[in-house]
């Protein structure tokens, strides 16, 4: 394709977007658009667009700086307190993780033992009441060996420290 | 010792209010505002085709602007890079509504173009304004920014990510597909440009 520019569009468009056109302008510049068509098209394209512009512009319903400023300013401050909160919502996920994994770990050393226990439960409950005296003291002695307690204690402080920690944490100054 | 305690809460505040810092001070983020806002929301709204769109695109715009960490020089470098920022958020917003169809597209036609009624005089304005909708949105801000707003070659060329060499033959060709849109309008035919 064969660009065929004027060199004298640059004039034409100085013109046209001062207000100038086509009365204002030189009548030679005019004489010329009358003869050139590249400038005869750009005028015919570019009279409309630069009116447009303006009625644009003119009409164009733009917040006052000073709201911008405002709304701006309000918008940088939430992000920022977004992203400064970031790492303490990082830590309440990895004590969350941390927990419900120690809460597993308890289970999987406590199923057996339970499940043991649930067995004599269904024993009790067919009415064996002197197996109850009997079972009771052994089964609570398995189930209070130091290094169960230890965990079973554990669990219970857990559960207490996490949510008293997440809410000091959520919870305002 | 340290006769102030600073508390986490204190020292969340105190980066919070780093990270929150603009990079203009008020009153000549006031001044830039008032030099470019009308002109910009012009812009938003012909390449974008909707004024609601202009309208959010707005805010954001200047958001961007402000929170690039860059150095201007001018003002005029300023601009073109608040240019180059809605250039891209109208084109990004273009692209995420072309991969989400299942959204509505409310506010994103070319309502700009579309408040002049088909049984309205077909006046230069108009005519202009509906061609305009039909060509590509990389055409439109070339046209805009050369002949509507008056930026030059090296303007346009940094505001829309394009060699300046590039601009003059990409701006003849956009010419040449607005006449000819505006051509085939005129004759009845009016085939969409772009999209």
């Amino acid at each position: 394709m064969r660009r065929s520019e004027c060199p004298r569009e640059a004039g034409l468009l100085e013109a046209l977007r001062s207000g100038a056109w086509p009365e204002g302008a030189p009548g030679d510049l005019r004489g010329h658009v009358e003869r050139c068509a590249s400038c005869g098209a750009l005028a015919a394209l570019a009279a409309p667009l630069i009116d447009d512009y303006h009625a644009l512009a003119r009409d164009a319903a733009v917040p006052s700086s000073s709201f911008m400023w405002w709304r701006l300013q309000l918008r940088a401050r939430r992000e920022a307190a977004e992203l400064a909160m970031r790492p303490i919502t990082a830590a309440q996920g990895l004590a969350l993780a941390g927990a419900v994994g120690l809460l597993g770990a308890l289970f999987a050393v406590f199923a057996p033992r339970t499940a043991r226990l649930a067995s004599w439960l269904g024993v009790l409950g067919d009415g064996a009441a002197s197996a109850l005296a009997a079972l009771l003291p052994s089964a609570s002695a398995q189930l209070l060996s130091p290094g169960a307690l230890a965990l079973g204690m554990t669990a219970a402080l857990l559960l207490v420290v996490v949510p008293v920690a997440v809410y000091l944490a959520l919870s305002d100054r | 010792m340290r006769d102030v305690t600073v508390s986490d809460i204190e020292r969340l505040d105190a980066a919070a209010e780093r990270d929150a810092a603009l990079a203009m001070d008020e009153d000549a983020f006031r001044v830039f505002y008032e030099h470019t806002s009308r002109p910009l929301w012009a812009y938003l709204a012909r390449l974008s085709g909707s004024r609601t769109d202009a309208d959010d695109l707005l805010q954001e715009t200047y958001y961007r602007l402000l929170r690039a960490r860059m150095r201007f020089g001018d003002d005029d470098h300023r601009r073109r890079y608040l240019y180059t920022i809605a250039t891209n958020l109208v084109l990004d917003r273009r692209r995420r509504r072309l991969t989400r169809p299942e959204l509505p597209m409310t506010g994103s036609a070319d309502d700009v173009a579309a408040g002049e009624s088909g049984a309205e005089a077909l006046d230069n304005q108009t005519v202009i304004r509906r061609a305009m909708a039909r060509l590509k949105r990389r055409d439109r801000a070339l046209l805009w920014l050369a002949y509507a707003q008056g930026a030059s070659h090296d303007e346009i060329g940094a505001s829309l990510g394009l060699k300046s060499a590039s601009v003059r033959s990409m701006l003849f060709r956009a010419r040449r597909r607005l006449a000819g849109v505006i051509g085939g309008m005129r004759t009845g035919g009016g085939a969409r440009a772009a999209e």
